[in-house]
């Protein structure tokens, strides 16, 4: 029989690709640039736009820009003075904090960055996961504002990008949670859950988180007994928490109903409870489903943190508002702040990339 | 022969809102005893076998599954779901979890074994509907007849008293008919209570003790199946059997 069969060794194909040379860019831009007579005047009204303005603002930005200088006289009045930002880096990352303690920022910082390596890797046990997700906000509570066994740092020292990072990664770490729990709560078959967590939802997406901010700050004072003080920290973290909550609620619901029902009888079908159902069978489900709505909404609270600017704490747009307050550098504000959008575009662009890379893991292990 | 009752219906009614499901359902099953569940679609036969574990609950009447009545306490009903196994139509795999942990689920989250104790009760199992070799894949990577004999086993992990099959058969393309009745057969041959609602009457002559037939939410007849296939005592049952067997 092998006789029949002959065996020739498949001769190696080079992999088919069309050489890239001049004509092949120059066929590629025409198809894609100029492609009808609409596409023409449209292509070269925008280079022609780009001609004009792209050189300037270069120019603004850097290369008539100054850098170095002892003061205001240094600066060049038709472009970008880089001093007061320069000068001033420290203080917009760590604010007012003290200096000698600076380093449990830094740990702060890097515990929080090491959670993205940590969700992306198949090795971490799950278990694992879940815990560093729900103690990271207490640690980096007790390392940047202080308790057990660190000196407490008062709240006015709190400020810029630390402040930042504080208030946006503890409302993350902690708004995933209580959006579960308020999904499965209205999805409940109890009605008094039911009711109450329908209400609560509706409630709080209908009004402003700037509200929630000033009732949070100004009002609460007023329903507390005298004495009593809340720092203000803790209740706008509470804000900020159980705010988008309500959002994430919403998403995750959507992504529950998604689930066909045979996964939920199957489990039942074993003798599994609700609890175990909804831990092992639905929410790992529901949550893949919902990762793309859920890092648009991560990078959406992240932003709100520039609200609490509002209440008087320096947050990274307030210490930067702040150096263009001094009599020095007043009415510098342009260059600020381009400061805070790029700072911010660097980091929900990372969490973008982030999320699309974690979906196309997600779908890597859907068939 | 002394047999004793794995499965008593008393009386059971079930409406969804008003329509009837079930009607005066009066039924016993015995242990180690194979019984197919026919009728025509929409006369009440999931609906029956679904009243068994509580996935649906019955309105009226009695049931009593391995000596437990079903009653609102909810630690009886799992305890009935733990000693019934069921299978679907729609196989109702784990798309998130690979075939042995799909296996690997019940014992390790109902009965709280051991990551190794379950790896090997889930293994030989699957080396008994003969699919132990795609244990690391994930249901969506197999065929239908491959899921469903997972998802046999995966209702064998618990060891059952009793196997509900919900219509395995009726997801397949006919060339994966097979394989999963050739389960199910080895099952009945070895002694296991099984309740197969199905349209395969070639396994209903084979294999079943006695063939319950259904219309309109009531059981009209229940024969051993060589009297229902040749001499059915209703002209119903006649009239059912004409249409299905007339190819």
């Amino acid at each position: 029989m092998s006789e029949l069969v002959s065996v020739s060794p498949v001769e190696e194909r080079a992999p088919f690709s069309v050489e890239k040379n001049l004509a092949y860019y120059f066929k590629t831009a025409r198809r894609n640039l100029f492609n009808s007579p609409v596409d023409s005047v449209l292509t070269i009204i925008l280079l022609v736009a780009l001609a004009v303005c792209l050189p300037k603002a270069v120019d603004w930005l850097y290369f008539s820009a100054v850098f170095i200088g002892e003061n205001r006289n240094a600066c060049h009045p038709d472009a970008a003075c880089w001093i007061p930002i320069i000068n001033f880096v420290d203080y917009y990352i760590y604010g007012p904090y003290p200096i000698d303690e600076r380093w449990r920022v830094d740990s702060a910082f890097a515990l929080g960055v090491l959670a993205f390596p940590m969700l992306m890797s198949k090795k971490v046990p799950q278990k694992l996961l879940m815990a560093y997700v729900l103690l990271l906000p207490a640690v980096i509570w007790f390392l940047i504002k202080g308790g057990v066994g660190f000196t407490d740092i008062s709240t006015t020292a709190l400020g810029g990008v630390t402040l930042t990072y504080f208030l946006g990664i503890i409302a993350m770490c902690l708004s995933l949670p209580v959006a579960i729990l308020l999904a499965l709560g209205r999805k409940s078959r109890l009605p008094i859950i039911r009711w109450v967590c329908i209400l609560y939802i509706e409630l709080v997406r209908a009004v402003p988180v700037l509200t929630f901010l000033f009732m949070a700050s100004l009002m609460l004072q007023l329903f507390l007994p005298g004495g009593v003080t809340v720092d203000v920290l803790f209740r706008i973290l509470f804000v900020l928490i159980f705010v988008s909550a309500a959002y994430k609620a919403e998403i995750i619901r959507g992504a529950i109903q998604a689930v066909p029902v045979g996964q939920v009888e199957a489990s039942y079908a074993m003798g599994c409870g609700y609890w175990k159902t909804m831990a092992y069978v639905v929410m790992p489900q529901a949550l893949r489903n919902s990762v793309p709505a859920l890092i648009t909404n991560f990078i959406g609270l992240f932003k709100e943190t520039t609200l609490v600017m509002i209440l008087g704490l320096l947050e990274l747009m307030g210490v930067v508002r702040a150096t263009f307050e001094n009599v020095e550098w007043v009415g510098m504000h342009t260059e600020g702040m381009l400061v805070v959008s790029f700072f911010f575009f660097i980091i929900c662009f990372s969490i973008a990339q982030y999320g699309a890379l974690l979906e196309r893991r997600i779908k890597s292990t859907k068939h | 022969m002394v047999t004793s009752t794995v499965v008593k219906m008393e009386k059971v009614n079930k409406w969804y809102g008003k329509y009837h499901a079930l009607r005066d359902i009066d039924l016993n099953v015995y242990k180690g005893e194979t019984l197919v569940v026919c009728g025509p679609s929409g006369s009440g036969k999931s609906t029956l076998i679904r009243t068994l574990n509580c996935l649906e609950r019955h309105d009226q009447g009695a049931i009593e599954v391995g000596g437990i009545t079903i009653a609102d306490n909810l630690k009886d009903i799992e305890n009935i779901r733990k000693c019934t196994g069921m299978v679907f139509q729609q196989f109702n795999l784990f798309p998130h979890m690979t075939v042995l942990e799909n296996c690997m689920f019940g014992l390790r989250h109902v009965k709280g074994e051991s990551i190794k104790q379950s790896q090997e009760i889930a293994r030989g199992l699957l080396e008994k509907v003969q699919i132990a070799e795609q244990e690391g894949k994930y249901p969506g990577q197999l065929s239908g007849g491959q899921q469903q004999r997972v998802a046999i086993a995966r209702a064998l992990t618990l060891s059952p008293d009793i196997m509900l099959f919900d219509e395995p058969t009726s997801a397949l393309d006919p060339e994966m008919i097979s394989e999963v009745l050739e389960v199910m057969r080895d099952l009945s041959k070895a002694g296991m209570t099984m309740i197969c609602v199905t349209h395969e009457m070639g396994f209903a002559k084979q294999f079943a003790d006695r063939v319950v037939f259904m219309e309109a939410g009531s059981v009209i007849e229940i024969s051993k199946p060589e009297d229902f296939f040749h001499q059915p005592k209703t002209q119903r049952a006649q009239l059912f059997l004409n249409q299905v067997l007339a190819h």
